[in-house]
């Protein structure tokens, strides 16, 4: 008996680290799958069924692309009860045990669990790799290790772009603070100190577009691949979060959601701004065909390839983002 | 001799007090005239003729606007003699005693003169409300006075937009570094503590407009006034300034230059994003006649008057902005 106890404990911290732990694989790869406005949504049985077939495609996805970890960018779950909707939104990714992130949009705190029974929840399982602030799920970067080695090769920001405007008279979707664009600041160039001054690459994941999506978007001169059937982020203040990316230069791209019909990268100043596809079926508006974004980052260089999987194992829009542009790949 | 000698020392105190103090005038109101991209350059014959006009355009406009204060938004001065030009054109303020301040804009440290250089003639002028430290001026908030007693009753910030971009790959120009909006943020959040948490009705002057400003008069729901001859070229990247603005509640006007074909002022959010009027001759490109932006403050609450006076006397535009609206006047009321 004494055995079986020491050996499922020996086994539990074997899962525990293989899950929260991540690393680039021999090939100097991390494969990175991007769930987006799922909107899961329980309320009825159309919405059942298609909160059903958003929880097939991801199965489907996670048995064929097999990714190293999972990002949920925001409108995950957007109904009361939220909890069954995160269970079921969650299972699967619990079921293979891989690590996933989870950075909340505007529409997951107006249910039913409010921000802290949301990210007490999630954190709850144990291949989470967010870490609370308090009780929230907040700002966080995770590390990237190296093939060989324990040094930190990239890193992954989870960011919370927050709801709506606290401003009155604002309209729009909500944004950066200037305490998470000074926090951002802060935590970047602590990064790059404890790392003998250089930059460690990074990706950035939130829910809402920045202004520079819309601006890089409508300008000709900039190259873009993927959809863009409405505008996005022109809708929101400008905090000065994408200068800081700029600025601190370790993050080359980044991963949102929140607008549903699109799904492109664009280069930007040597940043790419992307969108993920919503990921949903029919339980909010979508004029394309529902996928997800793939993320495969490489290991020492500001690169990564990426593309679409769509149900079936269509793969769609793939690319690369190399020398701070986008590339059309052939796959 | 004594008797002299106090008197002289009291002239020196009240020369002192008046050019340091700006305050509104009894009538609840000051004006204050933005002079922006004067461009003046005395390195040829031909410039030099030009820029005697723009000088003589900045005397008639002072004689006939008798502004309280006077605010110039860079570019000032581009050519060679730098020295000789800006004593000139200060002097010409020197001699009226009007109170002024200066952002310098990204042709000014071009010449003959670093940017401590020009930063320490103009605060020379004992009327200069431009503040040195570590020999440059700095982003500061002139404090005008109540028009009776002593309390603070309005700000203008005096803001530095830099020249041209400090990342790699990045081309245009410059813009308020993260350090800059930090520092307006600060000094914002303690004058408002010190008024009891009320933000005090603020106006803001720099030379490189804000990205908002294009994304303002792109927006026909905004209200617009004025030319839009040009696209706005502001910096790349936004750090965040108009948000900080909007959400400390004190800047209700901003007026830039920069880009000599505009003249517009648009609101958005309850804030005036506005351009001066070009106010220099030939010695650079433009297609707008010389002249200058009046701001007329009304003291004790977030409005203002606003037109532009050319060179030969036409003034146009005449807007009130005033519940965050802005509203214009049919003939401007002398």
């Amino acid at each position: 008996m004494k055995r079986v106890i020491i050996l499922s404990l020996l086994l539990l911290q074997v899962a525990m680290i293989t899950a929260q732990e991540l690393k680039f694989s021999k090939d100097g790869e991390l494969k990175i799958v991007q769930f987006t406005d799922t909107h899961i949504k329980l309320g009825n049985d159309f919405l059942r069924k298609g909160s059903d077939e958003c929880i097939e495609l991801m199965c489907e996805l996670l048995d064929s692309e097999r990714p190293d970890v999972v990002i949920f960018t925001g409108d995950n779950v957007t109904c009361t009860p939220a909890k069954p909707g995160w269970d079921l939104l969650l299972k699967p990714i619990a079921d293979r045990n891989i690590p996933f992130g989870v950075v909340l949009g505007n529409h997951d705190r107006e249910h039913d669990m409010t921000w802290a029974e949301i990210s007490e929840y999630v954190t709850s399982y144990p291949n989470c790799i967010n870490e609370l602030n308090g009780d929230l799920l907040a700002d966080f970067a995770v590390e990237v290790a190296a093939s060989k080695g324990d040094k930190t090769a990239a890193l992954l920001y989870l960011l919370d772009s927050n709801e709506y405007p606290t401003i009155d008279g604002v309209g729009g979707s909500g944004y950066f603070t200037f305490e998470q664009v000074d926090s951002f600041r802060k935590m970047s160039a602590e990064r790059k100190e404890n790392n003998g001054g250089v930059v460690i690459p990074a990706l950035a994941f939130f829910h809402i577009p920045l202004c520079e999506y819309d601006l890089a978007s409508g300008d000709k001169d900039n190259k873009r691949i993927g959809i863009a059937g409405e505008g996005g982020g022109s809708k929101t203040l400008n905090t000065g979060m994408y200068s800081a990316f700029l600025e601190s230069g370790d993050i080359f791209a980044t991963f949102a959601g929140h607008n549903h019909n699109n799904d492109y990268a664009v280069g930007y100043n040597g940043i790419a701004l992307v969108y993920g596809r919503a990921t949903l079926s029919k339980t909010s508006y979508s004029d394309l065909r529902r996928g997800s974004r793939v993320i495969v980052l490489k290991e020492g260089c500001r690169e990564f390839e990426s593309w679409i999987y769509e149900p079936g194992g269509d793969l769609t829009y793939p690319m690369r983002f190399e020398k701070g542009e986008v590339v059309k790949m052939k796959k | 001799m004594k008797k002299i000698l106090i008197f002289a020392l009291l002239l020196l105190t009240c020369g002192l007090a008046n050019g340091q103090e700006v305050r509104f005038q009894k009538n609840g109101k000051l004006k204050i005239a933005q002079f922006t991209d004067t461009h003046i350059s005395f390195d040829s014959e031909y410039r030099r003729a030009e820029s005697e006009k723009t000088l003589s355009q900045v005397c008639y406009i002072l004689d006939t606007e008798r502004p309280d204060v006077v605010m110039f938004t860079g570019d000032i001065v581009t050519g060679s003699p730098a020295p000789e030009a800006w004593t000139r054109l200060l002097d010409e303020l020197a001699k009226r005693k009007i109170p002024f301040g200066v952002t310098i804009g990204n042709h000014d440290c071009e010449q003959n003169m670093t940017r401590e250089e020009i930063s320490k003639l103009i605060t020379s002028y004992p009327l200069s409300l431009n503040i040195l430290k570590d020999d440059i001026i700095i982003d500061d908030a002139v404090e005008v006075l109540a028009s009776q007693g002593d309390k603070i009753a309005a700000l203008l910030y005096m803001l530095d937009s830099n020249d041209y971009p400090t990342i790699d790959g990045l081309s245009g120009y410059g813009w308020l570094t993260h350090g800059q909006v930090q520092n307006y943020r600060d000094m914002s959040l303690e004058y408002t503590k010190n008024n009891n948490d009320t933000p005090y009705p603020s106006l803001a002057f720099f030379h490189i407009p804000l990205n908002e400003y294009e994304v303002a008069a792109k927006d026909k729901r905004n209200q617009k006034f004025g030319i839009r001859g040009e696209q706005e070229c502001p910096p790349v990247i936004n750090t965040g300034i108009y948000a900080s603005f909007l959400e400390r509640g004190d800047v209700f006007g901003t007026f830039a230059g920069h880009d000599h074909n505009n003249d517009y002022i648009v609101n958005m959010y309850g804030i005036a994003l506005g351009y001066g009027r070009f106010s220099g001759y030939k010695t650079t490109y433009t297609n707008l006649r010389a002249g200058v932006r009046i701001i007329e403050l009304i003291e004790g609450k977030r409005a203002f008057e606003t037109w532009i006076h050319e060179r030969d006397g036409a003034i146009i535009n005449h807007i009130l902005f005033e519940d965050n609206k802005m509203n214009k006047f049919e003939k401007y009321p002398l």
